[in-house]
């Protein structure tokens, strides 16, 4: 039986660029073979056009109030879990990820080693905006520090994650601080882990999309309040 | 004298005090909050009820060691000071249930999410 991977996009008022992101990506599978692919888009209540447009080109879960990246990107992996896939991939709704990445992100994962890929930037942060290299820096060092895990990029939103993990990693976090969370879980659960260098493209739009350094103290903030609530 | 300004804090105080204690076994004894939880809990209390029955004391050392320079404790200082051990545990209170409500929310939401299209996918 062929293996099933499904893709998720978790996409906030992202009507001008989806479109575009969801080809892309669906172009790019069709490089894979040996494994079934879905793409979904999880529409977090978004207030412009993403549901409609996402809705034309795949399947679409939308949350009926916009809750956070961290709640979407949780419903993707409730509904791979839910529908016995073998892999769950995430992926930024921006076009920050190039689709070649995703298609490396699943070959590592289908190569059964690990449990949790991640697509690092900072490996070879090479056009990356010196600000944003500073900011994911400083989330790496205290996800190192709070919560004991050392990876070069913890929040980078292209992730992998094995049917084990897709099991076992249940995200708490509703907002951008999921990212370090799922490391983090992955660590608790004693799941492998890898990273895979990837390119990150900046345009104007997904420079205003990202997280910018005054998030990056929302998400310390947050994280703390987390690890305390599990003290 | 028994009623002194800081036996007023204690006649006051101890049985909110005592009431928060009993409320916090409570709820863990109903599995509202973990076992490490209900330690955190439990030491912090404690720690500001010892901190309530040893006022005098505290004052004193406090007094005497020039770490304050505060006129003695008067008895609109008392009703402060119980005013803001009730609030401490309002804020606590609201803050878990804030918390509580928000992944109730969430939850629902996913869930609304999934059955919308699981509905959607058997009706294609």
């Amino acid at each position: 039986m062929r293996q099933r991977a499904l893709i998720i996009i978790p996409a906030y008022n992202e009507g001008s660029v989806i479109d575009g992101v969801i080809k892309s990506v669906s172009a790019e599978l069709k490089s894979i073979s040996g494994l079934t692919t879905e793409i979904i888009v999880v529409n977090d209540g978004s207030n412009d056009n993403t549901k409609y447009i996402a809705e034309k080109n795949t399947t679409t879960i939308t949350h009926m109030v916009n809750m956070g990246s961290g709640a979407a990107t949780r419903t993707g992996l409730v509904y791979a879990k839910r529908n016995n896939f073998d892999y769950a991939v995430t992926v930024d709704a921006d076009g920050q990820h190039l689709p070649k990445d995703l298609v490396t992100v699943i070959r590592e994962l289908s190569s059964g080693k690990y449990d949790l890929v991640i697509g690092s930037r900072l490996i070879d942060p090479k056009g990356m905006p010196a600000h944003r290299v500073f900011g994911n820096k400083l989330l790496n060092a205290f996800t190192r520090l709070l919560l004991g895990v050392r990876v070069t990029d913890s929040q980078s939103g292209l992730k992998g994650f094995s049917k084990e993990a897709i099991e076992k990693i249940e995200i708490h976090s509703n907002g951008f601080e999921f990212c370090s969370e799922i490391v983090w879980r992955a660590k608790q659960e004693k799941l492998s882990i890898a990273e895979v260098p990837i390119s990150a493209v900046y345009t104007e739009y997904s420079k205003q999309k990202g997280q910018s350094n005054v998030n990056a103290l929302r998400i310390i903030k947050s994280l703390l309040i987390q690890k305390i609530k599990e003290v | 004298m028994i009623f002194t300004k800081y036996n007023i804090l204690i006649i006051f105080c101890t049985p909110i005090l005592a009431l928060f204690l009993l409320r916090i076994y409570d709820n863990y004894k109903r599995n509202k909050i973990s076992k490490r939880g209900v330690i955190i809990l439990i030491l912090f209390w404690s720690l500001l009820t010892i901190g309530i029955l040893f006022n005098q004391q505290i004052f004193h050392y406090l007094d005497s060691s020039n770490l304050i320079e505060s006129t003695p404790l008067s008895l609109y200082d008392t009703v402060q000071i119980t005013a803001i051990i009730f609030l401490i545990y309002i804020a606590f209170r609201q803050t878990f249930k804030i918390d509580d409500l928000k992944n109730k929310i969430t939850m629902l939401n996913q869930e609304i999410a999934l059955t919308a299209i699981n509905e959607k996918k058997k009706n294609k």
